[in-house]
């Protein structure tokens, strides 16, 4: 990854005077649309799929970590903790790469700060290459 | 002989050996080319068959590349079936140990590998760790609030600790901006008249924050543009639709072990001399390749090297050895009972070969999936012809799944045995056709496939 140049020293005085003003500075800056928070989910699927990559916010999930020991079937938030994953005018991106034959699917239920998504659950069955892939944005509640 | 072939293969359809679970591409002898995932012990109460099985079938989910899949079973049963070991007290003990390993790699086609290499670098170049991670670090509000709360020194403990919940809490519920400044006024507004010392501290914060998401307005342009793109290009990929396509290699052995008397009429000496304990040791190895294709296929083949013995040609006969002993003008009578497998024992050398294709199809309007074995064969060429007659085996066999768990539900197989008439048991070949249903029976209930 290439460094960033060392921002300029007038960036400090944008700073400074974002300070001054700083009851206006908020108002507008609050136009802005990301935001940090946390996520848990849980993914249900048919014995028979096979999963690639659980993201959220473009960020990967790890699946053998994340396996529930007693059911290899279900998936969820495990050692890694998806505390600060940025979110996009009040949207999340979730991504799920999966596949298996005819039939089977999987079943995602996603927490964001504690408060289900309103499309929960996300679910999907494969299409006739075998594949069940989602990647979208969801309105967070 | 070849009837009681069948019907001895018709029972041990339903029972299951654990590695290879051996359940949906099962033949009418319980021998498949098809692995597949399975559940780790099984009593098969007709057969009375127990067995233990520990595998890393669970890594069948996970895409990893490649996937390396091992497992291995022992299973332990009485030759004539549960029923005569509680009535009669026949234990004929059969046993069989097996281990597996296979490696399980993701297959695309060159074309459609040009379209995805090219898409996923196009992804990867659309990547700025740094903006992300000073975007995170500017929206990461809890640390900076801490360190401000901590330098507020009219704030008493107490009030630091209700301030920073009722943050904490508002953090929580407020995903944009706008919506954390007017949870952080009306804050401020509940501590103004009673908590005046809170009450600037909440300013403080709101001006810390705003602060803060000043700094990040630009980058916040960049990164939504970012992820923007990254969702364009995920889409793309998505849309490619790369067929599934899945090659399993492995190789998979084990060693068969069982023990019973051998009646043997030519012995000399008495009666009782002619049951000889005869135990056998066999083994085998096989190497087979899966391959899935789509949604709906799925291809196995396997050959293999086998050290068979004809015990399934053998007749189980009972024996009643009668001794009289005259004492004085009295008889004693006693009988010793006996199980003795007579016929020809002989141990071969065989190479198996099998086959199967499945097709796949979700039931509309249920739960349940058809797996239909459109065609398998099972072929052995003997190395001994006069212990037994290569033959080859064709059939076919519908199975019912539920999708959600994998139980087995049931199925029926259609199998014409011995398609060359080669142990000439029946000159017309649907006297040679069997059929059968299978179910099982099992400690879990399921049978997961992979």
């Amino acid at each position: 990854m290439k460094k960033q140049p060392q921002k300029p020293l007038s960036h400090a005085f944008d700073l400074l005077a974002d300070r001054a003003t700083n009851s206006i500075a908020f108002h507008r800056a609050v136009l802005d649309s990301s935001a940090l928070v946390r996520v848990r989910y849980v993914l249900t699927t048919t014995p028979a799929l096979t999963v690639s990559r659980i993201a959220f916010g473009f960020e990967p999930v790890d699946l053998a970590a994340d396996q529930d020991p007693a059911d290899p079937n279900v998936f969820r938030t495990g050692k890694r903790k998806f505390d600060e994953v940025l979110c996009i005018d009040n949207k999340l991106m979730v991504e799920v790469e999966a596949d298996g034959a005819d039939g089977n699917g999987w079943s995602l239920a996603v927490f964001v700060n504690n408060k289900p998504l309103p499309d929960n659950p996300i679910e999907l069955t494969v299409n006739d290459n075998g594949n069940a892939n989602h990647a979208d944005l969801h309105q967070l509640a | 002989m070849n009837r009681l072939l069948l019907l001895t293969g018709l029972i041990v359809a339903l029972a299951t050996h654990c590695v290879s679970g051996q359940v949906l591409a099962d033949d009418a002898e319980g021998k498949t080319s098809i692995v597949q995932y399975s559940n780790s012990v099984n009593l098969d109460l007709a057969k009375a068959a127990l067995s233990v099985g520990y595998n890393n079938f669970r890594a069948f989910k996970i895409a990893d590349q490649p996937q390396r899949l091992w497992g291995l079973s022992a299973s332990a049963r009485n030759a004539d079936g549960i029923g005569t070991l509680f009535s009669a007290g026949k234990f004929q003990p059969q046993s069989r140990l097996q281990g597996f390993v296979g490696i399980r790699t993701k297959q695309i086609s060159r074309r459609d590998q040009t379209d995805l290499a090219y898409l996923r670098q196009q992804l990867n170049n659309v990547t700025d760790a740094h903006a992300v991670a000073r975007l995170k670090a500017l929206k990461n509000h809890r640390p900076a609030i801490d360190s401000l709360l901590s330098r507020q020194k009219t704030l008493t403990l107490v009030d630091r600790v209700a301030i920073k919940k009722a943050i904490d809490g508002l953090l929580d519920n407020a995903t944009t901006g706008n919506a954390l400044a007017q949870s952080l006024d009306s804050l401020r507004s509940v501590y103004a008249s009673t908590q005046p010392a809170r009450s600037a501290a909440v300013v403080a914060i709101r001006d810390l924050i705003g602060v803060r998401e000043q700094a990040a307005t630009r980058l916040d342009a960049d990164v939504q543009a970012l992820f923007a793109r990254r969702l364009e290009l995920t889409r793309q990929i998505n849309e490619l639709n790369v067929p599934r396509r899945y090659r399993l290699l492995y190789l998979s052995g084990g060693l068969n072990a069982s023990s019973f008397r051998l009646y043997d009429p030519s012995l000399a000496g008495t009666p009782g001399n002619r049951f000889t304990r005869t135990a056998y040791r066999g083994g085998f190895v096989d190497l087979g390749v899966n391959y899935d294709f789509r949604a709906h296929w799925l291809l196995g083949a396997s050959v293999g090297y086998e050290r068979a013995n004809t015990f399934d040609n053998l007749a189980s006969t009972d024996y009643t050895i009668r001794t009289t002993e005259t004492v004085g003008n009295q008889q004693l009578i006693s009988e010793t009972k006996y199980t003795g497998y007579s016929g020809d024992f002989r141990l071969y050398d065989r190479a198996n070969i099998r086959t199967d294709l499945l097709y796949f199809k979700a039931l509309p309007d249920s739960d349940n999936q058809l797996a239909w074995n459109i065609l398998y064969t099972r072929s052995f060429v003997s190395f001994d012809e006069q212990a037994a007659k290569s033959r080859i085996d064709l059939g076919t066999a519908l199975n019912l799944y539920t999708v959600r768990k994998g139980n087995f539900l049931g199925g029926l197989y259609l199998e014409a045995t011995d398609i060359t008439n080669s142990q000439q048991a029946d000159s017309n070949v649907f006297g040679r056709l069997s059929f059968g249903i299978v179910a099982k029976y099992a400690f879990q209930s399921i049978v997961n496939r992979f």
